[in-house]
């Protein structure tokens, strides 16, 4: 719910400086002068009491009441919108590659050199988050698929996304030799799974909550583990209309790559990046989503940005403003009650009316 | 312009001052004032009624019939009335204003002048000479003065009483009689004062109002004061105000009348809710017969 005060007439508030007037007629050369007293020195010269030390009630009442009737003038109205965002959400599964290449440091953060792994974590997070230009994608459902020699269903496709991103934090390249390996079409596989399995819990009465899937896929090397042909993994996602967005990390060329010396220092050393782009081209634009390569962070960022626009879900706002014209409406406003302003200015002349018969009664 | 408001009231003056004068003034007036200095005039037969003292023994004796003594007084006596139409005369708390009282006062001492066949100047000033109507004889100019008195219209509204009375004493050319008509609210007048009372004899004529010593009880009061246009609210209803200036107000009026005392001059005073104007002047002119005889 929105609200705000605007002004239909506002050119009125123009007339605000007439407010002052009744302090400038107060000067005695524009009055009539009631009294006078001779010994105008003496009478200046002693302390006034209280009373007449609140002689600024009045003109103060009087302004304020001017300026109040000037707003209304203004034509205040208060606009509640009473905005519905319907948002069809897509479902967005992140496969990420945690093969042991993904610990090649030819990623940045921040002017730090990174390894790919943190670099990924650090744009998805934006991905889903917002963040550094993104708007995250706060409707939809998002799960992530994370796989080195065997593909691993970290967290199921969900709205929750501060504990995807805790899971996806968690994710440590794999180190054991058992490990080793790059299931794409396993995870691909299990990824497509995932995603069936949302929509249909999520569109099971017949309703379309969920409309769009897109499998993101992070990888920097090439399938030589699984049992799941990563083409037949393509296919399947195309089957369940689920686009694959692949994304190939690794600079082009070599990337250093560290290794731990017996001493225990930390060597880098230079290996070749081999990333089956066509493998991965092929799997994207067979289901109708695209291949990217990203050889930094920022690069890696923009191509969040290209699958961000891409896969825009579509929000519909449907807006019922409501107007309450405040000068002669009460209103509400920071949760207090506020009478109708022309009601407040008579107030105003009325206190004034009240306070000049009794405690500012005055000669002159 | 003389309005029909303004004549009625010139006429009432002259009347009311008229009998006062004729009845309680006329006869102290020049004991009061004029030295014993008489000029011989001539000397002519006596016709009965004359005084007897003034028979001339030493004619009467040579022609064989009573002749007597005739004296003119030595010198013409010029009355100057200086008149205050100050801002701080504009006010009066009891059926006059301060100025209508001066003027009344003035008027007073102008008709009693002209029955005693004595010129009469008006000087009128506020922080500047407003007019200045050099001594004339006759109850033609007397009746002027009294209209000028009772209508003239001041430029200025602030008080320069020392500067009035050094301009006035520069303008007269013979030792003349000055009333000085004022309330004596403004300050610097003691040494003009003076100086004047060296060549001439001034009589100041002290113009008050009971408010200016006790603050009528009516609330709030948005007063003006007169000369500077100043604005105060004043709480004329607490009792400390009232005080504080009942206390200012009497502890002025102190301060004036000690310097008043220290020059030496004969001081008449009037308020405006003094129903006879007349009194207080003869009153002075006893006391001023009477210090003359000792």
């Amino acid at each position: 719910m929105l609200s705000a005060i605007s002004f239909l007439h506002w050119p009125f508030l123009l007339l605000l400086p007439l407010a002052v007037a009744p302090w400038i007629l107060r000067h005695p050369r524009l009055r009539r002068v009631a009294a006078i007293h001779s010994r105008g020195d003496i009478l200046s010269s002693i302390p006034p009491s209280f009373r007449a030390r609140t002689w600024w009630l009045s003109p103060a009442l009087r302004s304020l009441a001017i300026a109040l009737v000037v707003v209304s003038l203004a034509r205040p109205v208060l606009t509640n919108q009473d905005s519905q965002v319907f948002t069809e959400g897509a479902a967005v599964e992140l496969v990420v590659d945690r093969s042991g290449s993904m610990n090649a440091e030819d990623f940045t953060i921040d002017g730090k050199r990174t390894n790919r792994l943190n670099a990924v974590k650090r744009v998805a997070t934006n991905f889903i988050k917002g963040g550094e230009g993104l708007d995250g994608r706060a409707s939809d459902l998002v799960g992530l698929t994370v796989f080195a020699r065997f593909a691993d269903s970290i967290s199921p496709l969900t709205t929750d996304h501060d504990f995807l991103i805790e899971a996806l934090h968690g994710t440590q390249v794999a180190t054991e030799a058992s490990e080793s390996g790059t299931a794409i079409g396993d995870a691909v596989a299990l990824g497509v799974e995932r995603l069936r399995d949302a929509m249909e819990s999520a569109n099971r009465d017949g309703q379309e909550r969920v409309k769009g899937a897109a499998l993101i896929l992070m990888t920097d090397g090439e399938n030589n583990a699984g049992d799941t042909d990563p083409m037949s993994a393509a296919e399947l996602a195309k089957t369940l209309g689920v686009r694959i967005y692949a994304i190939g990390v690794g600079t082009r060329g070599y990337a250093p790559f560290p290794s731990r010396g017996l001493n225990g220092r930390t060597y880098y050393q230079q290996q070749a990046v081999t990333i089956d782009e066509e493998l991965l081209t092929a799997m994207a634009e067979a289901t109708g989503g695209r291949y990217f390569r990203a050889t930094d962070t920022d690069g890696l960022a923009k191509i969040y940005e290209a699958i961000d626009a891409l896969e825009r879900t579509r929000i519909e706002q449907s807006i019922t403003t409501f107007h309450r014209d405040l000068a002669v409406q009460g209103f509400r406003l920071g949760g207090r009650a506020f009478p109708a302003i022309l009601m407040l200015a008579a107030a105003c002349l009325l206190l004034d009316s009240a306070v000049a018969a009794t405690w500012g009664r005055r000669i002159g | 312009m003389i309005t029909a408001a303004l004549a009625a009231k010139i006429r009432r003056i002259d009347i009311s001052t008229r009998k006062a004068v004729r009845e309680a003034v006329a006869g102290r007036w020049h004991s009061a004032f004029k030295g014993r200095g008489m000029e011989f005039e001539e000397v002519r037969p006596y016709v009965p009624g004359d005084e007897v003292r003034t028979i001339d023994w030493n004619v009467t004796a040579r022609t064989g019939e009573p002749h007597i003594k005739v004296f003119r007084e030595e010198r013409e006596l010029a009355i100057v009335l200086a008149v205050d139409l100050s801002g701080s005369l504009r006010y009066g708390s009891r059926g006059r204003l301060k100025r209508e009282l001066a003027a009344e006062a003035a008027a007073i001492l102008a008709f009693s002048a002209v029955t005693n066949n004595d010129k009469v100047g008006l000087l009128m000033f506020t922080d500047r000479v407003e007019k200045w109507i050099p001594p004339r004889r006759g109850r033609g100019h007397v009746l002027r003065l009294v209209r000028e008195l009772l209508a003239f219209e001041p430029t200025g509204r602030g008080t320069d009483l020392g500067g009035s009375i050094d301009e006035l004493a520069r303008a007269l050319h013979r030792p003349s009689v000055v009333f000085v008509v004022s309330d004596f609210l403004s300050q610097g007048w003691e040494s003009p004062l003076q100086r004047a009372s060296l060549r001439h004899d001034v009589i100041p004529i002290i113009i008050e109002d009971p408010a200016e010593f006790e603050l009528p009880r009516a609330g709030l009061v948005s007063f003006t004061d007169p000369e500077s246009g100043a604005e105060r609210i004043v709480d004329t209803s607490n009792g400390g105000v009232r005080r504080r200036f009942r206390d200012a107000a009497f502890a002025a009026r102190d301060t004036r009348d000690r310097t008043l005392a220290r020059t030496q001059l004969e001081a008449v005073r009037m308020r405006t809710d003094d129903a006879d104007l007349v009194e207080p002047i003869v009153a002075c002119l006893r006391r001023r017969e009477e210090r003359r005889a000792r």
